[in-house]
């Protein structure tokens, strides 16, 4: 086969191989987020997804999502969470929430607070806890109804 | 649910530390959720118990981790907090915070003679949080060899989000506080600091940090990440008052590991409404 022929073949093989790949990239149904590597080990902890490279090299989080993946809760708390959305008072909030057992609530309330911060790199809780905190009177002598201290 | 008086409730958390709820629009059944939640939290995010959601991922040896939205959560707000204290507040000091001998509930510790035994293991600096910590929107990975350590900035976080059930009320836990309210003057919630004198706020979080407690013979538990070791610092105790008690708690915590001097410029350049140190 002569050279120039020897090249077509190859660009051919290339070009339908490329093709082949790019098509199971695409039906690739894993989460954008899903390591690149599929799990070999799941002994070391019962939710460990995956191995990794003893040699990774992690990249700090500033360009990934701030929501916590909705799988990551449950059903009973996804129902929660919307209606914890739609009410507008405390009380209301407080009612909501009383549905759930004690660890459940902590796992709406903590997705809710991820959903409700700005993201690291534009500022994260430094942003909203920028915000000057309201303060009546300092350095005052009046009994305290609570005292910070050292813990 | 509104009360005309006030309920209030004082119970132990987080190995020992005093904690108080006081609220006026809520009532006994309420505070007592909010102690199961305090309980709950503990349960999950507790470093000195093997079988936590934490422990659980300090021992992932790098293997993508699915977390609950609490860890989570956490993990975030320790990244946040790592850079509010431009790296001195450091969830990654876990390792440094054993060697220094702080490895079980400080209720457990006492004056345990080997905590100054295992000062003495070479230290090293911390290394920068975002560097081994990483968060994704539904699996976290935490470098091999590293472990975090959420107790820095775990209470903050924690009265802040409770302190949000309420329209008026105080959430003190272990001396991180948010305040929100008119409180039951109808002026605001008088707070005490750390030198005795008071301020009176009606939405703001208040936090002491220092060396006076969780100390042990040389050793204490706020670790400066950039040697590996308990903080060489001049401040004793120093409270904060920030618009959270997560900021507060973190803000006092850097203030205590940067020392006196370098301290008060950096709370200086924040926005920072009070400080009180007592030397």
């Amino acid at each position: 086969m002569g050279s120039g022929k020897l090249k077509a073949v190859t660009a051919v093989a290339t070009a339908v191989i490329c093709g082949a790949a790019a098509a199971l990239v695409a039906r690739d149904p894993r989460p954008a987020d899903a390591p690149l590597q599929p799990p070999t080990n799941n002994a070391s902890s019962p939710t460990a997804a995956s191995t990794s490279d003893p040699g990774l090299v992690i990249e700090p989080s500033c360009n990934k999502g701030r929501g916590a993946a909705p799988s990551n809760l449950t059903a009973a708390e996804r129902d929660v969470i919307h209606q914890m959305q739609a009410a507008t008072t405390a009380a209301a909030r407080r009612a909501i929430l009383s549905a759930l057992p004690a660890d459940e609530r902590q796992q709406v309330t903590a997705y809710l607070d991820s959903r409700n911060r700005n993201g690291r790199c534009a500022g994260g809780a430094a942003n909203s806890d920028r915000v000057e905190p309201s303060v009546v009177a300092s350095s005052g002598s009046e009994p305290a109804i609570s005292n910070t201290y050292v813990s | 649910m509104t009360s005309s008086r006030p309920v209030r409730h004082t119970f132990h958390a987080f190995g020992g530390a005093r904690c108080e709820i006081i609220t006026l629009d809520g009532d006994a059944d309420d505070v007592a959720g909010l102690v199961d939640e305090v309980n709950a939290f503990e349960r999950r995010l507790s470093r000195f118990d093997p079988r936590s959601e934490l422990s659980a991922l300090n021992t992932s040896a790098g293997l993508a981790f699915i977390p609950s939205p609490l860890l989570r959560a956490l993990l975030l707000v320790a990244l946040e907090a790592y850079e509010l204290s431009d790296g001195l507040v450091n969830a990654g000091v876990h390792d440094a915070l054993v060697d220094a001998g702080y490895d079980r509930t400080f209720s457990a510790l006492g004056s345990d003679e080997r905590a100054v035994d295992r000062v003495a293991a070479a230290p090293a600096p911390v290394p920068p949080l975002p560097l081994v910590l990483d968060v994704g929107p539904s699996r976290v990975r935490l470098a091999p060899g590293y472990r975090v350590d959420l107790g820095g900035v775990g209470k903050g976080w924690l009265a802040d989000r409770l302190a949000e059930r309420f329209d008026n009320t105080v959430i003190n836990l272990g001396g991180d506080l948010r305040a929100r309210g008119d409180g039951l003057e109808q002026h605001g919630w008088t707070i005490g600091l750390c030198d005795g004198t008071t301020v009176t706020v009606r939405d703001a979080g208040v936090a002491t940090s220092g060396t006076a407690r969780r100390h042990w013979n040389d050793g204490h538990h706020l670790i400066d990440p950039r040697i590996g070791l308990p903080a060489q610092t001049d401040i004793d105790e120093i409270s904060v008052v920030a618009a959270s008690a997560l900021v507060a708690e973190v803000t006092a915590k850097t203030a205590v590991i940067l020392g006196a001097e370098q301290g008060e410029r950096w709370l200086r350049e924040r926005r920072v409404r009070t400080a009180v140190v007592a030397a």
